[in-house]
């Protein structure tokens, strides 16, 4: 028996290694079984994984040095589950015989038993017959500390508890009669059979469990066997939950089919846009590093091709069995790895979390996710490159990205962009740098954004890579705005005038993105739960509430020090998905997807205690039925007194804070969607109508620009007036204006660089508490098509019928607005004329001195330069930067920073001698100023600080790795490090714009001499800093015999020129 | 000449009488009053100098006759470098060791249970800033806490009583005023912009009540 299945397995083995999906390179190893798998349980110290075999009423054991089955175990018939000791002493099988009447199949043999094996003893097999048809099996620690466990096993009628020692029985909880009958037709597997699953944390101590699993109804429970709690619930779903669970560490959470639970059974995260794919599902979990390893079958599957160049004449159809690797809190794609075939059982971790063993198709899938870094993998550097044409530069623009192997492997890989895109290599091994080439001829007259994804594809790839979507913007003068990419689905943003700040959810990353208003700086990031759709911030300021489409916590993040607090639960003895929260004089309402009913769900915050409560009725209108359509958003007015609330139905209504109810509700539109908001002078904008106190409409908007997708009231001037975003499509350039709906002083549209974001029109979800639905998007999926994005999230069905896309920023003078590429940020005064710039002086960078040299990083000041402020983010450093560009001796230049009076840039090295700096913004081109640019001119940076003195120069004290200051002072044998700029011309040269290479290391041409107090220091290095963009360092050392004093002059010299040598002043004390 | 000739002779023959007794011992104390006043021109005054601490040491001393001895005495200062100034003070790690030979006139060394003493004399005083220098520190624009030493030559003035234990045995209660130049070394003027200065006072003294317990033999 055991040889013949042996031969058996080994063909099965050369059989799927030849056949299979037909995929470049899968992740993992296949050991078939040669029958039909139904669990598995891991003995790491005997260096075995035990697979049992419904069919064939054995468990056959696979040695883990070799992963190859040796022997089996013959057991009672139909063993459906089987769970090791904690101590490893005893294994446990459960036996399913849950017999039905049937007139043409001959009658099963078995029993309903449990087989207790004694490992120790000769694997001596104690059965036991139990009542009901066993399901799931799993141990947990005993209070006693015996050694033995407890076994947790979950039948057709009840919870119990095995003492595998004495063979002693507990009923824990009577459930209701469940699971199927055998036998039933095929191709029908064990787990659809016993619909059930069991299983413990790490800690040993909590079991969670699952019955019904794939049928839409679910109960499932959790036991502690620490205290002897018992808690069940039933969930009902849709799609439904397959028989898996994989419990976190401490047993407080679990993931059970596609969500995740908490111990007050709360859905704390659903993986989105999951799809029903029958028996498919297995994830295992990895607490220590809080990784979720998964199949979940979802829209994003890519489907199987046959791989170029192979000699597979037909490719097997269907989805890619893929593996997704996740956060495991809140399901945050990580990765995607292609799998040899589907993942239809348990899963479990070794001990070092680094080899996950499952049951798949043909038995068991060994993945050995610890050493992802041996296989082959490809990666983007970036997710998006942003090619700007425009005016300052009208020729063909390239950008560069690169390819890696995060494992730092050579790997191969193919390139294939979209049209107008030339990439450069199209293929080759990593790691590769490729020159993204935006063909101007292919996109003039394009005056938007245009997105082209690159799809990237390898033959030993075990990874699915992303696209990189390739953004490219060709604007004319007369478009305003600068475009900041961030890549991503964004959905919402706020503005916080008070921090001068703003923040903007990025759903398909789970997470706010926190921004310095002054300089559109990325400050922070802040994790969300799954799928953040809408924002609030508190009337205090003190905190921001993010709703989650997948999850019914609604995030709570403490502004001050940017940190998360304890969520809210939504409705915990509901099931409500969080879409829109808004902020009144009275209390915080959030509009919810109501799980049960798929409406929309209006219920009441309480900060205080963390908790949402569905109201009970909407005024006289009713709550959670139709009417309230679950894609409404909220507004709340600037001054809190009334929340909006409108849906794509055509509903909007309105509560009042000083009532503290819902006070008007109307529906004279049929459907609404775009923009949306709410005054604080009762007037309120829904789509292109505006409305009064009352909601009658007043009149619309004039949207001969194009689709309405944001509203923001600013309300000046004591009227209701706001900022009207509206663009016809995606790829056209939007327009903004200032609309006072109830006054003539309405502006003429003003054209923007690019579109704003605009609204989905997706279907309502449906019966589902996944919320999935048929949408598009703008990100790209593994195949190259433009839809779902990589880690399989139904984003447009989460972006809603509604977007707010405009944020005023008073503080900052400035407006911002979610666009294509990522935000727009506009000057406040975007429609005034723009003025010429001038410029006023040219200095170094470093201490604002006259002398440059080639390389080095320089300071332009002047008046008009730009009309934003705006730190350059990319790298290499764009020629183009808040739409002005700077050009020395007729060539632009690469540019760190600019605003109206500074900008901050790098000389090319090709630059010498009397030299002339222009700038050309919207305003026109600046007078040509001249400057001479020196062989070399050290300057050493003054921007160090130290406690709240600044302005330090950036002497570095190699012993303590601080800066050099009169408390900090030189010694003798003391190592310096010293950055500057304008040392020149280095060896070999860099590209200006580019950051400083590692290897070789770029030492500077004409090498400087330093000097303390007159003695000579010993240069060690002087060059540029790696990884710096025109940023040079000095490693010196301080001879013994230095002079010591208060203020010894500290003296670079580079020879005779002007400029040529800087001297400081440092404190050198003796040993 | 002559002079000296005759004040050689009186020791001499002092020494002899008194039998060369010597003596050995060992010392606890604490130190205070061990600062001095800063003032500038811009950040108003401070005060610099060290911190109340322990005082511990030895010494090893000869009985010249029955009025005078003669000691060498080390001292160990545990006593941190100090600024206080604008409402608040910041310190820095840091020791002091002294060295010094002392003159000791005392009533009547062999025969009384309680004698009066008074002691002069003079050596160097080490101060150690111990501390790991930092690019800022509180306090800097009064003076700047350095890691480093610096010896000064110091004059040692004090007085007290011995009590007689037994014959051998002896317990000293003094007060000791320990006076030096200040280490500017160790707490360093910061160096000020013309026109600007910063000015510390010249003369450190370190009061330091201790008592002693001395063997005779």
């Amino acid at each position: 028996m055991r040889g013949t299945r042996l031969f058996f397995s080994i063909a099965m083995t050369l059989l799927t290694a030849g056949a299979g999906r037909s995929v470049a390179a899968t992740f993992g190893t296949v050991v078939p079984i040669g029958g039909t798998p139904s669990d598995i349980a891991l003995d790491e110290p005997r260096g075995v994984l035990y697979i049992a075999d419904f069919g064939c009423a054995c468990i056959d054991v696979m040695t883990l040095a070799d992963n190859t089955i040796h022997t089996s175990i013959n057991v009672a018939p139909f063993p459906a589950a089987i769970a090791l000791s904690p101590s490893g002493q005893y294994l446990v099988s459960v036996h399913y015989a849950n017999f039905g009447t049937s007139t043409t199949s001959p009658t099963p043999t078995g029993g309903n038993l449990v087989t207790v094996i004694d490992l120790n003893n000769n694997q001596a097999q104690t059965t036991y017959a139990l009542g009901a048809a066993p399901l799931g099996v799993s141990f947990v620690n005993t209070l006693s500390g015996d050694q033995g466990g407890l076994a947790v096993i979950a039948t057709n009628a009840n919870v119990m508890t095995l003492d595998p020692e004495t063979g002693e029985i507990n009923i824990v909880i009577t459930m209701a009669d469940i699971a199927v009958t055998i036998p039933q037709q095929a191709p029908n597997f064990p787990g659809q059979f016993t619909e059930a699953a069991v299983s413990t944390s790490a800690d040993g101590w909590t079991a969670w469990g699952v019955f019904g699993g794939g049928t839409g109804l679910q109960p499932m429970f959790w036991y502690n066997a620490f205290n002897g709690t018992f808690n069940s619930i039933a969930w009902t779903t849709t799609p439904a939950l397959e028989a898996r669970v994989s419990v976190s560490g401490d047993g407080t959470h679990a993931m059970i089919g596609w969500a995740q639970f908490n111990q007050t059974f709360s859905m704390v995260a659903e993986y989105p846009n999951n799809v029903l794919l029958k028996n498919v599902t297995g994830h295992a979990w990895d607490s220590i590093n809080n990784i979720l390893y998964a199949q979940i079958p979802d829209a994003a599957m890519a489907a199987a091709t046959p791989v170029a160049g192979s000699n597979q004449s037909t490719p097997v159809t269907g989805p890619l069995p893929a593996l997704l690797v996740m956060d495991a809190d809140n399901l945050t794609f990580r990765e995607r790895l292609t799998l040899q075939e589907n993942l239809i059982g348990r899963a479990v971790l070794n001990k070092a979390v680094s080899v996950m063993y499952a049951v798949s198709d043909s038995g068991v899938t060994i993945l050995p996710v610890g050493s992802l870094n041996q296989y082959n993998r490809v990666e983007p550097g970036q997710e998006d490159v942003l090619v700007q044409t425009g005016f300052c530069n009208q020729s063909n623009v390239s950008q560069t990205f690169t390819l890696a192997d995060p494992g730092g492997n050579h790997t191969d890989f193919e390139l294939t962009p979209g049209p107008g895109i030339l990439v450069s290599p199209s293929s080759g091994v990593t790691p590769a740098t490729i020159t993204v080439i935006a063909d101007s001829a292919a996109f003039a007259g394009a005056l938007g954004t245009s997105v082209v994804p690159v799809k990237i594809s390898s033959a030993s790839a075990v990874n699915q890579p992303i696209p990189v979507r390739v953004l490219v913007s060709n604007p004319d003068e007369n478009q305003r705005g600068t475009i900041v990419n961030v890549p991503g689905v964004l959905s919402d943003i706020v503005a916080d005038t008070s921090r001068n700040r703003f923040y903007i959810t990025r759903q398909d990353r789970n997470k706010v993105l926190v921004y310095d208003g002054a300089t559109s700086k990325l400050l922070a990031s802040l994790r969300t739960a799954t799928t953040p759709m809408g924002m609030a911030m508190t009337l205090d300021q003190n905190y921001l509430l993010v709703a989650n489409a997948d999850s019914q916590l609604v995030s709570v993040f403490d502004l001050n020090a940017l940190q998360p607090v304890t969520p809210i639960t939504l409705t915990p003895d509901g099931s409500d998905f969080g879409r829109s929260i808004a902020v009144s004089n009275s209390a915080i309402l959030a509009l919810s997807r109501n799980g049960g009913t798929d409406q929309g769900d209006v219920a009441v915050l309480d900060l205080a205690n963390k908790v949402g409560i569905s109201m009970p009725s909407l005024g006289p209108w009713t709550n959670n039925s139709g009417g309230v359509s679950p894609q409404s958003v909220l507004s709340a007015s600037p001054n809190g007194a009334n929340i909006l609330m409108v849906g794509p139905d055509g509903h909007v209504y309105l509560y009042s804070a000083a009532a503290n109810t819902f006070v008007a509700a109307r529906q004279d539109y049929t459907a609404l969607s775009g923009s949306y908001g709410a005054s604080s002078y009762d007037n309120y904008v829904v789509g292109s109508a505006f409305l009064n106190s009352s909601l009658v409409p007043m009149g619309a908007f004039n949207t001969a620009g194009g689709n309405p997708s944001g509203f923001a009231f600013i309300d000046q001037n004591n009227a209701a007036s706001g900022y009207l975003t509206t663009a016809p499509n995606a790829t056209s350039p939007g327009t903004i204006q200032l609309f006072s709906p109830l006054s003539s002083a309405s502006e003429s549209p003003i054209p923007m660089v690019e579109a704003p974001l605009l609204p989905s029109h997706g279907s309502s979800p449906t019966g589902s508490t996944s919320g999935a639905s048929t949408s598009t998007s703008v990100y790209p999926s593994p195949d190259g098509t433009v839809s779902n994005n990589g880690s399989g999230s139904n984003s447009v069905d989460q972006l809603n019928s509604f977007m707010r896309t405009v944020a005023p920023l008073p503080s900052a003078n400035e407006i911002i607005v979610l666009s294509t590429s990522g935000f727009t940020i506009l000057s406040q005064n975007y429609a005034a004329s723009f003025v010429p710039p001038v410029i006023t002086s040219i200095v170094n960078a470093a201490n604002g001195t006259a002398p440059v040299a080639p390389g080095g990083l320089i300071t332009v000041w002047g008046t008009n330069m730009s009309p934003v402020s705006l730190v350059a983010s990319q790298v290499p450093l764009p020629t183009a930067l808040g739409q002005s560009c700077l050009s020395v001796n007729g060539t632009p230049v690469p540019l760190l920073f600019v605003s109206s009076t500074q900008v901050n840039a790098q000389l090319p090295d090709n630059v010498l001698g009397p030299s002339t700096v222009s700038i050309h913004t919207p305003g026109g081109v600046s007078n040509s100023t001249h400057f001479t640019v020196q062989p070399a001119a050290p300057a050493v940076f003054m921007s160090g600080s130290a406690g709240p003195t600044t302005g330090l120069a950036t002497v570095v004290r190699a012993a303590n790795n601080q800066l050099v200051t009169p408390t900090n002072p030189i010694r003798p044998g003391d190592t310096l490090v010293i950055y500057l700029t304008g040392m020149g011309l280095t060896t070999p040269g860099v590209i200006a714009g580019v950051p400083a290479p590692v290897s070789p290391l770029a030492l500077a041409s004409d090498v400087p001499t330093v000097t303390l107090g007159g003695s000579h220091l010993e240069i060690q290095y002087a060059g540029l800093a790696p990884g710096e963009i025109g940023v040079y360092q000095i490693n010196a050392v301080v001879p013994g015999s230095v002079t010591q004093g208060l203020s010894e002059p500290l003296v670079i010299n580079q020879g005779s020129a002007i400029g040529a040598n800087t001297t400081l002043n440092e404190r050198v004390v003796g040993n | 000449m002559k002079t000296i000739g005759k004040t050689f002779l009186l020791l001499a023959f002092g020494c002899c009488a008194f039998a060369q007794q010597w003596e050995v011992g060992g010392i606890g104390g604490v130190g205070f009053l061990d600062t001095v006043h800063v003032s500038t021109t811009t950040a108003g005054s401070a005060t610099a100098g060290f911190a109340t601490g322990a005082v511990a040491g030895a010494f090893f001393g000869q009985n010249l006759n029955a009025h005078w001895s003669g000691e060498i005495r080390y001292e160990f200062f545990a006593t941190s470098p100090k600024l206080s100034g604008d409402g608040s003070s910041a310190s820095f790690s840091g020791v002091a060791h002294a060295v010094h030979y002392d003159l000791i006139y005392h009533t009547d060394r062999k025969h009384s249970p309680v004698q009066f003493f008074a002691a002069v004399g003079g050596g160097m005083k080490i101060f150690d800033g111990t501390g790991a220098p930092e690019a800022y520190q509180p306090l800097q624009q009064f003076g700047y806490f350095t890691q480093t030493h610096q010896v000064k030559p110091m004059l040692s003035v004090g007085g007290g009583l011995i009590y007689k234990l037994s014959d051998r045995l002896y317990l000293r209660t003094e007060i000791r005023d320990f006076i030096s130049a200040f280490p500017t070394n160790v707490i360093t003027p910061p160096l000020e912009p013309p026109g600007q200065q910063v000015t510390y006072g010249k003369v450190l003294q370190n009061l330091v009540p201790m008592v002693d317990i001395e063997y005779v033999f």
